[in-house]
């Protein structure tokens, strides 16, 4: 139902109705914030980024055939686009333009400190295992565990067989296991459940 | 279950699916793994709370908006570029019309005088150099 008014709605956009995009926009624009908060772990970057998103695409809109459902190509360009921007900040990082510092991103609003620390933790595991990850297990990953997308749709997002998917999010799950048993070995202070890391930049 | 098949379970498990007797045998015998277990647990529980944030409501206004404006962006780009090119016709053409002008018009006398100065020797020499001579001839 969905892909059939996708369809109709792509239709009217390529014959130049503008404000018939914005359905697409309201549609989708929760899905493609979840899946680059997923990719960035920085709330602000990922709404910047979804605006982006939706703006490529629309542009490209011409060069969309129907050959796959309009949300399946709207994730790839998702996808490449969220990847593309990890890589720069990776070589900002590289020629010191940029500190690399997310721990104090925005998220969440004014939580009580505990909770708050907690969070961050999780937070900075997080980025630790997905760095662990290749970014095809990345990719599969966020895609199942931030959009819970079936490995069905993943694999026709991803463009590779659903068997991929599988051993890809196993793979991907096995290293998050690793990094959690690190951190079990290692972070257990006698003050308190974990010990203060610096932010590892993620990317 | 031993601990290693316990992490491979662990990690082909889906949110909600029942691990079976073995898996939750083990978990409970073993201190480390049941460690494992809620940790991953709390991680996956973040990642759910992580996706749950939702996006600005002012979002789409702020797409819309940008459409807006880089239409109007393409809009003034193809404005200018016919106003560069509406000017380089004119240019060519006023160009092209001169050339042709010139080529239709005869020339005038003055023009023969100064062909005839520049391209045929010394013709005209004559004529400067009586004027010469009267000149000094009056001094
Ligand atoms: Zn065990």
């Amino acid at each position: 139902m969905t892909e059939n008014t996708d369809a109709i709605i792509v239709e009217k956009v390529k014959k130049g109705d503008k404000e018939a995009y914005r359905h697409l926009v309201m549609r989708y624009q929760q899905k493609l914030f979840q899946t680059c908060i997923g990719f960035l772990q920085n709330e602000t970057d990922a709404e910047d980024l979804t605006q982006e998103i939706f703006i490529k695409a629309y542009q490209k809109i011409e060069s969309f055939r129907f050959q796959a459902a309009f949300s399946t190509w709207l994730y790839r360009i998702s996808v490449n686009t969220c990847v593309n921007f990890l890589r720069k900040q990776k070589v900002k990082r590289l020629l010191f333009l940029d500190s690399g510092n997310q721990s104090k991103e925005s998220f969440g609003v004014s939580e009580p400190a505990d909770s708050a620390t907690e969070r961050e933790e999780q937070r900075r595991m997080l980025r630790t295992a997905l760095k662990e990850l290749t970014l095809m297990q990345r990719k599969v990953f966020i895609l199942s565990q931030y959009r819970e997308l079936s490995n069905k749709e993943t694999a026709e997002i991803l463009e590779i067989t659903e068997k991929a998917v599988e051993s890809l999010l196993f793979r991907a799950r096995v290293k998050m296991q690793k990094v959690i048993k690190e951190k079990m070995n290692s972070n257990i202070a006698p003050t308190g459940r974990y010990q203060q890391h610096r932010a590892e930049p993620y990317g | 279950m031993n601990c290693v098949e316990f992490e491979i379970q662990l990690a082909k498990l889906k949110s909600g699916a029942n691990p079976g007797v073995e898996f939750l045998e083990h978990k409970s015998q073993c201190p480390k793994c049941m460690e494992l277990a809620s940790r991953a647990d709390e991680l996956y529980h973040f990642i759910a709370d992580d996706a749950k944030k939702t996006v600005s409501p002012f979002l789409s206004t702020r797409i819309m908006a940008e459409l807006d404006k880089k239409a109007l962006e393409v809009h003034i780009s193809i404005q200018k570029a016919w106003q560069i090119a509406a000017v380089s016709l004119a240019l060519i053409a006023g160009f092209n019309l001169a050339l042709f002008m010139d080529y239709r018009q005869s020339p005038t006398d003055a023009d023969s005088v100064l062909s005839e100065y520049f391209f045929a020797g010394n013709a005209g020499m004559e004529i400067e150099n009586n004027w010469l001579k009267l000149s000094t001839d009056e001094e």
